[in-house]
């Protein structure tokens, strides 16, 4: 019984360990040692934080095929890691890998953790995906992070079901396409013209 | 009489409420200071004040901005516009809309000008990301003590390509005035009647492309256009303005430009510079009643679709015009490069194993530059160029 509980752990730990191999060497393949280390350890602290790793790896990897160096790309996982941290300080730990990545964006983008925290309560246990991901898509339309919260709280309050949110966000696209019509917003980024002259 | 005409207003005024209430409200204040040189002058400093609104309540939209501005001297200028638009139910995807166009100005110790036309437009919107429209307009002008009859025709499209917005217009203008004399053009029917009064017909030209290109809370916009007349001189029209938002209420404006004199007013063109800030009012968004994403899909083909997971990962089609090879790479395919398979009518296909989540990716054509696929919201890397983010729903 002893020896099968131990063949039963080697088991348990080989696949425990083989994910993390398999992502070491991906760093180790595209990164130089130094930063393949210091990624690589961010990357621990996030799992040992319960935090996904995988959006980590790939913003490393995202770094190395725009060509940026070490320092950038440890940066940018080390403030993604922030991110995601704030995600989940929000939503709590039964929040989803997809949940907490799309937090994170919405973060970024100038949404307050409160919004987030408050847009969870209201909707009740029910899927975070799609309302995150229209007040992201809000913001990156132009409106602002405040009053784009408001709206997707408004529709959370009400209780309104998920195709609520991608009318709102269908809306929001739709001025903006509007707005390159003929008629067009006003752009008053010039002086009055002077007073006339006789032709 | 009186009874129908408070019956039809109330039945206006009812049908106008839910639209009313629904309403969509931005306004801005633009205040700023620089330098403007008015054709013919010496030019000086500038201040400028520019309150702005868009309204938008379901078929009716409109704009209006207001230009105060104090120069050297003592010399101020105002100017106003309103432009109102009414748009018609989409007819597959054509619109119609009747707009107005209300612009005037006033000046120290010179009378000022106005003008008002009406313009029926057509609108057409082949694919998502793109608008054409044709247009023709009528209205009349005032300067000097005359009425100057005006007719104006307009043709355009803009489109999305990546994260840049381009337009093209082309606007041509006719107008009749009597220089130095005051017209009246029911008493000058006829060509004899014209030559006395000196009744002269002047038109001309504006062809103008124009860009809008905008990452995180930067924008720029530029314009570049040519007017072309026999009647008036040509010249080359131009402007720039770059938006830097500060926080989401606030933002830092610098424009610069070459503004074309209006023939039809014989208000004069400038060349400026201009700094200041602007500040934002608005309200948010109301959520429209839910629409079925069947009914989404129909309005036309989407530049990007991501279809649901089938096991071997999810069909991404990309439509791309012209292209001989598409590449796509992002945070799905450990940012290697991947060539996507034509899929015929300017589709690209690939499956690929793409999580739900938020994701990153770019996509390159034909050995060219990586940059945000269409219907992807571009942004600006941590680590230079532009990648475009696409939330991956269910």
């Amino acid at each position: 019984m002893r020896i099968a509980r131990a063949l039963l752990g080697c088991v348990l730990l080989a696949a425990v360990a083989a994910p993390a191999r398999a992502q070491d060497r991906r760093l180790a393949d595209r990164l130089d040692s130094a930063t393949a280390a210091s990624v690589g350890a961010l990357v621990d602290s996030a799992r040992a934080a319960g935090l996904p790793t995988e959006p980590l790896v790939q913003k490393a990897l995202e770094g190395r095929a725009l060509g940026a160096d070490g320092a950038r790309i440890t940066a940018a996982v080390q403030a993604l890691a922030g991110r995601l941290a704030s995600a989940r300080d929000a939503l709590g730990g039964e929040a989803s890998d997809a949940e907490l990545t799309v937090a994170a964006g919405a973060i970024r983008s100038g949404v307050s953790v409160a919004t987030i925290r408050r847009l969870q309560s209201l909707r009740g246990g029910r899927p975070l995906v799609v309302p995150l991901a229209v007040l992201t898509d809000l913001v990156a339309e132009g409106v602002p992070p405040d009053r784009a919260g408001a709206s997707v709280l408004d529709l959370a309050r009400e209780g309104r079901p998920d195709d609520a949110y991608l009318a709102l966000r269908e809306r929001a696209q739709s001025e903006r396409r509007r707005g390159r019509g003929p008629a067009g917003p006003p752009a008053p980024t010039r002086p009055a013209a002077d007073a006339p002259t006789p032709p | 009489m009186t009874r129908l005409r408070a019956a039809v207003a109330t039945a206006l005024i009812a049908a106008w409420m839910p639209a009313a209430a629904a309403a969509q409200v931005r306004a801005a204040l633009d205040v700023g200071a620089g330098a403007s040189r008015t054709d013919g002058t010496l030019g000086g400093g500038v201040v400028s004040f520019a309150p702005s609104l868009a309204l938008d309540a379901g078929p009716l939209r409109l704009d209006a901005y207001g230009i105060y501005s104090s120069a050297s001297a003592g010399r101020w200028n105002f100017e106003g516009f309103i432009a109102p638009v009414l748009r018609s139910p989409r007819l597959g995807p054509v619109r119609a809309e009747l707009g107005g166009e209300f612009d005037w100005t006033s000046h120290r110790r010179t009378s000022g000008t106005a003008t008002a036309l009406g313009e029926l437009r057509a609108v057409v919107e082949p694919f998502s990301a793109v608008t054409l429209w044709a247009g023709y307009g009528l209205g009349n002008a005032y300067s000097f003590s005359q009425r100057r009859p005006v007719a104006r025709t307009r043709y355009g499209g803009s489109g999305r390509v990546g994260s840049l917005e381009v337009g093209l217009s082309l606007t041509a203008t006719s107008f009749d005035y009597a220089p130095g004399g005051v017209f009246d053009p029911r008493a000058a029917p006829t060509a004899a009647v014209d030559t006395v009064r000196r009744i002269t017909r002047g038109s001309y030209t504006d062809a103008v492309l124009t860009g809008r290109w905008g990452v995180a809370s930067l924008a720029l916009d530029a314009s570049v256009g040519r007017r072309m007349s026999r009647t008036t001189p040509a010249l080359t029209i131009w402007s720039a303005t770059a938006t830097k938002r500060i926080t989401p209420d606030l933002a830092l404006v610098a424009s610069a430009g070459r503004a074309p004199q209006d023939p039809v007013t014989a208000l004069p063109g400038s060349r400026y510079f201009v700094v200041g800030f602007r500040v934002l009012v608005g309200a948010p968004s109301r959520a429209a009643p839910p629409r079925s994403r069947a009914a989404e899909s129909k309005a036309g083909r989407a530049p990007l679709t991501i279809g649901p997971n089938v096991g071997a990962g999810r069909e991404i089609l990309l439509r791309v015009s012209g292209a001989h090879a598409v590449e796509l790479r992002g945070d799905f395919t450990d940012w290697d490069p991947v060539t996507l398979e034509a899929a015929g009518d300017e589709e690209w296909r690939a499956v690929l194993p793409i999580a739900t989540g938020l994701h990153r990716m770019a996509m390159r054509v034909d050995g060219g530059n990586w940059t945000a696929p269409p219907g992807t919201h571009p942004v600006e890397s941590e680590f230079g160029g532009t990648v475009g983010e696409v939330v991956v729903e269910e």
